[in-house]
């Protein structure tokens, strides 16, 4: 994975997990650098929680893991001064009161901006005298987002920050995390089921499968590596001999996928496209399917 | 200084934990304005036994609003760590820079420190209202000879008799606290049980293997409400000093005299408690950090 700065946010070396005999991380490395957008991205069970937790202190782990350069297994709360966390199902109490929030983030947290969470919350229809309860889910992401935005942190983990939340809130999130949060000194780290609509944010893309990275790439690196050919019905016999790792049908028509083959040696064959993420996705779990 | 917030937010989220005292301080001073004790045809008390009486009616409405503070205590321990894990809230805590020691900490100084404390400001200032209610009442239904059942001297006397008890009782409950707060912390459901069922098996595989009762004496020894205190002062009553007349009433400056503070507070079993209390505190921030189920 390349990187806009020589220190890297996240190293992780042989970083393993068991739960009894289930493997949950098996193993792997993957480096994050300062200013990227990083997408996790599995099937459910594949690690792809535990993983976050381990950089967020919140699970014991096996192998090396270094977060902005402190053990998160030993120094969690000082890591958490600099470390911002969502979580995919709504955490916050149900008996808080966004005030109250709002007195507890400033009374522990040494880099909050009060009056940007308030600027925030002035935008939508949160009132401030409101319990959690009576909150709708949509109004909970937000009234956290509103905290984690007036943080001043380095590294921002969402675990399905948007899960169960309709289309507008969805893209309001995504839509305030690029524009009023994210800059070059920070970094994200995110899991989502839906891929498809933060394809278009990242800079990265860590796929994991049965706890093992199947692939990690910048995501401007992917077309050089990966293409999707849209074969040509009489061409067919040809695609096939070239090794694609995965093959799909589309409304009668055949698709390829191909790892490191040369766009010149398919575009004879058909309509050569660079994958999307969500489909590469797809190609990379079902293609390694056993 | 971060513990300020800390021991805030438990009020927030535990409101029984400071509106108790103030309810039953509402109801205390509410029965001293309205009610009339009802005392028949009997003969005029002295001044001194009708002062004795509304001592003790001050005494018992504190000593029933403590108990009740205790309950709530009781309840608010068995919770607090468990209710985080239930409503996965302790994401949220966990995702802010506060250490499991300083959240495990604030925790056991409101239940142990902090709500006893408040609750005898509440109780020691209810009783001033209730004794001087009933003086401006003329005794409100107490048949004394002499008008004034106003004692400014007892009242102090009965609130340093308290405080210590209050003091002494937290001090002693400590590890039953901190034993809580530690099942609290550690099962995954139903924390009462979990928390009654380990001190009952023991009881009865003493019983049944050993035909002994130590755990059972041990248990009942430190559960006993009368332990902290009494311990100051039997000394005195088995030497005769303090003699407990039932027939008599007891005057607050008549024990303040003859309690042993050194007695009360720096025994063997007192200071036992509080290592174990330690101990049982430690483990309780180790659970908090190391438990893994969310």
């Amino acid at each position: 994975m390349t990187s806009t700065s020589d220190t890297p946010v996240i190293v992780a070396r042989g970083l393993a997990k068991s739960y009894g005999k289930l493997r949950a991380l098996d193993g792997i490395d993957f480096t994050v650098g300062a200013g990227r957008i990083v997408g996790l991205i599995g099937p459910n069970g594949a690690g792809k929680t535990t993983a976050l937790k381990a950089i967020l202190g919140l699970t014991q782990f096996d192998g090396e893991l270094s977060v902005l350069g402190r053990d998160p297994s030993a120094a969690r709360d000082a890591l958490m001064q600099e470390v911002c966390f969502i979580a995919d199902v709504a955490v916050l109490p149900k008996w808080l009161r966004v005030t109250q929030a709002l007195d507890y983030v400033a009374g522990v947290h040494p880099r909050f901006d009060r009056a940007r969470a308030e600027a925030f919350l002035a935008t939508t229809d949160i009132r401030m005298n409101s319990r959690v309860r009576e909150l709708s889910k949509g109004m909970v992401t937000q009234l956290h987002l509103a905290l984690v935005l007036a943080i001043d942190a380095r590294l921002l983990v969402l675990d399905e920050p948007t899960l169960g939340l309709d289309l507008l809130y969805r893209r309001q999130f995504y839509d305030t995390l690029v524009n009023d949060y994210f800059d070059k000194d920070r970094t994200i780290v995110m899991t989502t089921h839906q891929v498809e609509e933060i394809e278009n944010l990242l800079t990265d893309v860590i796929f994991i499968q049965h706890g093992r990275v199947v692939l990690d790439s910048a995501v401007e690196d992917i077309g050089g590596t990966f293409r999707q050919l849209i074969c040509a019905p009489d061409h067919l016999e040809r695609a096939r001999a070239l090794a694609p790792f995965y093959t799909r049908e589309i409304f009668g028509r055949t698709a390829f996928f191909y790892e490191g083959r040369d766009a010149a040696e398919l575009a004879a064959l058909g309509e050569l496209r660079t994958p999307s993420i969500a489909d590469l996705f797809v190609a990379k779990m079902q293609g390694a399917a056993p | 200084m971060i513990y300020r917030i800390l021991v805030r937010r438990e009020f927030w989220e535990h409101r029984a934990l400071w509106i108790t005292p103030l309810a039953m301080a509402v109801l205390w001073i509410a029965t001293s304005a309205f009610f009339r004790i009802q005392m028949g045809n009997t003969i005029p008390l002295t001044g001194e036994q009708g002062r004795a009486i509304v001592n003790v009616i001050g005494w018992g409405m504190s000593v029933a609003t403590l108990l009740v503070v205790g309950v709530v205590v009781t309840f608010y321990l068995l919770d607090t760590l468990y209710a985080e894990r239930r409503d996965r809230s302790i994401l949220f805590w966990k995702s802010l820079p506060v250490s499991d020691a300083a959240t495990v900490i604030s925790k056991f100084a409101v239940a142990m420190v902090i709500v006893p404390l408040l609750a005898f400001l509440v109780v020691a200032f209810t009783d001033l209202v209730v004794r001087a209610l009933i003086a401006v009442r003329g005794g409100a239904g107490i048949s004394v000879e002499q008008t004034s059942l106003w004692d400014g001297r007892m009242w102090w006397q009965a609130q340093v008799l308290l405080f210590i008890g209050v003091v002494a009782s937290a001090l002693w409950y400590a590890p039953l606290a901190a034993y809580l707060l530690v099942m609290s912390a550690w099962a995954r459901r139903n924390v009462m049980l979990w928390a009654v069922l380990p001190p009952l098996v023991l009881v009865m595989v003493e019983r049944i293997a050993l035909r002994t009762t130590h755990v059972w004496e041990f248990l009942t020894d430190r559960l006993s409400p009368a332990v902290p205190i009494m311990r100051g002062i039997e000394a005195q009553i088995a030497d005769g000093t303090v003699t407990i007349d039932r027939n008599e009433v007891i005057l607050p400056g008549a024990l303040l005299g003859n309690v042993d503070l050194g007695a009360i507070f720096f025994n063997a079993p007192m200071l036992l408690g509080l290592v174990a209390t330690a101990v049982l505190v430690f483990g309780a921030i180790r659970l908090r950090r190391f438990r893994d189920e969310t």
